[in-house]
């Protein structure tokens, strides 16, 4: 409360909320980052995760520790693992995601008991969208920090050299805060309004697991989840490429990903009543057919569409077409659409909003001239220009059966490789992006490379977060502010893990 | 299926008995076969085409049971069979069996699943000469679709870059395509059954059942 000073009787008070006791403190914007604190320690100290008003007359009177921090630390109750599977994850009603103050910064749930100060109950379905990305940003837990990260505050700060670095992320992700407003919403045909309809799967049916991705990493995919599921504003310019990262790719990605994994835990292989076919390709076909089984019912995805290649009309759905010649049409593996695919259905950039290949090659990035233009054809249409230089979206698993090898990490990245794919993202979100043109495939052997060179150097890691990193998820998720959030707790976690190892 | 399809193919016997054998393995395992009469799922397409005493067969997969089925009918009849791949729209490969035996295998890519050793490269090589000998034709008119392909022709470049060289001037595609592989089943003497197959309906036994017929069949 304020008043003015010295105001004569009869003149009108301005009554407007201020936080007396932080008044005279920096604007959170400038703040510089507690770097004698670190981990929880450091959290108390944030002003960003702060409430801006606390009590009457600018304290707290609440006997409740207020912040999430200190929420915490006083009621030091074992939340939730963030390594959840997702099995563990209830359904997200469109209820459940409500939406919360933009910008509050508090670190678990906020709803309304939570917020109060009780005790976070770890349970995803309260978890809202706003939050998790803040949740993300709250970086590694103190408790398992190395002692050397923890309170330096009793000798001379020993900040690695590229300190410098980090405050440019911090504050970069203090800015992230400021405008996340104005983020993008949507992921699909640029230059659209963002007006998610009711029932529209990118807002409120959008699946739990979604927004527990943004809590167990920042991610590629969860970064553009967050994009468009939490901060959907109607009629804000859309800003995301089609061949972007999207919320949808990351579904299919994930079912993936999630089928390929049960398959590895049924120990699964192409042998059949004790014959081994000499089908190299059994791997996949067993792939798809489990994913279109998995997401079977939903209206956005259609599975095994045989096309013609003359007039793009769907033949058939799920069997080929009788009496067609396999070279008149267009085996498609899934395709996205605006409207529920049917025999007789003409596709094109219309009602086609994404089409996907499932491939199970050593490469992932494979796709000869002739398969481009065959898809770019049912996406683009057939007279759309340049068909086989258009990007299609090919989805790899991050592990892979050999027939020679068995079942191993994806042999094009290696240990090193996949280590880095779990820190920034779903693996399989990555690879459906990386392989969505040649170009990227190589800027990951690029990047792998440069982050197995550095790994070991908490100093060069913060370089190469911002150098190498930055550019490349650049490429993936459109909202600028995102990438410099998602690259701070990238940093972060790659950061905590340098320093384990040393 | 990311372009992916399966047809196998049954040289020797006439339309009679090749159809008696499939109808009796069926049978022998639990399932069920309706001539020319429409499926009412896609796991129970069935096409045939006969040309001459060639039998092609397309079979959806069917986790590896559709395989099953054909080796218990090429072991029953104790004839020799292939079966050819488009392996999602990038390459098409083969494997060739005498009766129950794999006998031969070839593939355009073979590099394609990953990296192995020369020997599972060189298994993947195809024998002409063998082919040729099992299947009964000459080997000039097969021997030149068993080439490996460039992988930067195929994978590095634009359709006006990729190779237009076809293995025979009758040829309707060429090195790098993937309905290249018709054209060697034309040289096969097969017939493609999406194009011209007749449509019959059928169960398709269990793996179990299958795997049973089959140990029978082999101990036999």
């Amino acid at each position: 409360m304020s008043d003015v000073a010295g105001g004569p009787y009869g003149v009108s008070i301005p009554f407007r909320q201020q936080d007396l006791v932080r008044n005279q403190l920096p604007q959170a914007l400038n703040y510089q980052s507690a770097m004698h604190f670190s981990g929880g320690n450091a959290q108390l100290l944030e002003l960003t995760d702060t409430p801006s008003n606390i009590g009457q007359g600018g304290y707290s009177q609440s006997p409740l520790p207020t912040t999430p921090a200190s929420t915490q630390l006083a009621n030091p109750v074992q939340v939730r693992s963030l390594s959840a599977s997702l099995a563990d994850v209830p359904a997200q009603t469109g209820a459940d995601a409500k939406e919360e103050g933009a910008g509050n910064p508090s670190v678990t749930n906020t709803n309304s008991d939570e917020a109060n100060g009780s005790t976070p109950s770890g349970s995803v379905s309260s978890v809202h969208r706003e939050v998790d990305i803040s949740a993300v940003i709250a970086g590694p837990d103190a408790a398992q920090e190395p002692s050397a990260f923890r309170d330096r505050s009793a000798g001379k700060p020993k900040m690695p050299p590229a300190n410098q670095d980090e405050s440019e992320l911090r504050e970069a992700y203090n800015q992230a805060q400021a405008t996340e407003d104005a983020v993008p919403s949507d992921g699909s045909s640029a230059g659209q309004p963002a007006t998610p309809a009711a029932g529209d799967t990118q807002s409120a049916g959008f699946p739990a697991f979604f927004t527990l991705r943004l809590i167990v990493d920042i991610s590629a995919a969860g970064a553009a989840n967050f994009v468009m599921a939490g901060k959907a504003k109607a009629n804000a310019p859309v800003a995301v490429p089609s061949d972007k990262l999207t919320k949808a790719d990351a579904k299919l990605a994930e079912a993936v990903k999630q089928v390929t994994e049960q398959m590895e835990k049924e120990g699964w292989t192409p042998e059949v009543g004790g014959y081994k076919p000499s089908d190299g390709g059994a791997y996949g076909k067993e792939v798809e057919k489990r994913v279109a089984a998995l997401m079977e019912g939903g209206e956005e995805f259609t599975f095994e569409v045989y096309v013609d290649k003359k007039t793009n009309k769907v033949l058939s759905i799920g069997e080929p077409p009788d009496g067609v010649p396999s070279r008149d049409y267009t085996q498609v593996d899934v395709v996205r659409s605006k409207v529920k695919v049917e025999v007789g259905t003409t596709l094109g950039t219309v009602n086609v909003e994404e089409v996907y290949d499932i491939k199970t090659a050593a490469s992932g990035d494979v796709m000869s001239a002739d398969q481009r233009h065959r898809l770019s054809a049912v996406k683009f249409g057939v007279d759309a220009p340049d068909l086989d230089a258009r990007k299609i979206k090919v989805v790899t698993p991050p592990r892979h059966y050999s027939p020679v090898h068995g079942w191993q990490d994806h042999p094009r990245f290696g240990e090193s490789g996949i280590k880095l794919l779990q820190f920034i993202g779903p693996a399989t979100a990555v690879y459906l992006m990386l392989t969505a043109d040649d170009v990227s495939a190589h800027e990951l052997k690029d990047l792998i490379h440069g982050y197995a060179e550095v790994k070991n150097d908490p100093a060069q890691l913060t370089g190469w977060v911002l150098i190498d990193l930055k550019p490349f998820l650049e490429r993936y998720i459109a909202d600028g502010n995102l990438v410099k959030v998602a690259l701070y707790a990238i940093n972060r976690r790659l950061q905590l893990e340098s320093q384990k190892r040393n | 299926m990311s372009e992916r399809l399966t047809l196998r193919s049954f040289k020797g016997p006439t339309v009679e008995v090749f159809r008696m054998a499939l109808q009796e393995a069926v049978d022998a395992c639990g399932g069920m076969i309706f001539w020319e009469c429409r499926r009412t799922r896609p796991e129970e397409d069935l096409r045939l085409t006969h040309q001459e005493n060639v039998h092609t067969v397309f079979l959806p997969y069917l986790n590896g049971a559709d395989h099953l089925l054909c080796r218990l009918v090429a072991g029953r009849l104790d004839v020799p069979w292939i079966e050819t791949r488009i392996q999602e729209g990038a390459f098409w490969d083969y494997s060739l069996y005498s009766g129950l035996d794999n006998v031969d295998n070839f593939s355009c890519l073979p590099e394609y699943w990953g990296p192995g050793d020369t020997t599972a490269m060189d298994a993947q090589r195809g024998r002409p000469q063998l082919l040729a000998d099992v299947w009964q034709v000459p080997r000039g008119r097969i021997e030149r679709y068993l080439q490996r392909w460039n992988w930067e022709s195929v994978f590095g470049g634009s359709t006006e870059q990729a190779s237009t060289e076809k293995a025979y001037d009758s040829d309707s595609d060429g090195y790098g395509s993937i309905y290249q592989m018709f054209d060697f089943l034309s040289a096969l003497g097969a017939a493609d059954p999406m194009a011209h197959g007749v449509l019959h309906r059928i169960i398709v036994p269990s793996i179990e059942n299958l795997e049973k017929a089959l140990k029978s069949l082999g101990k036999a």
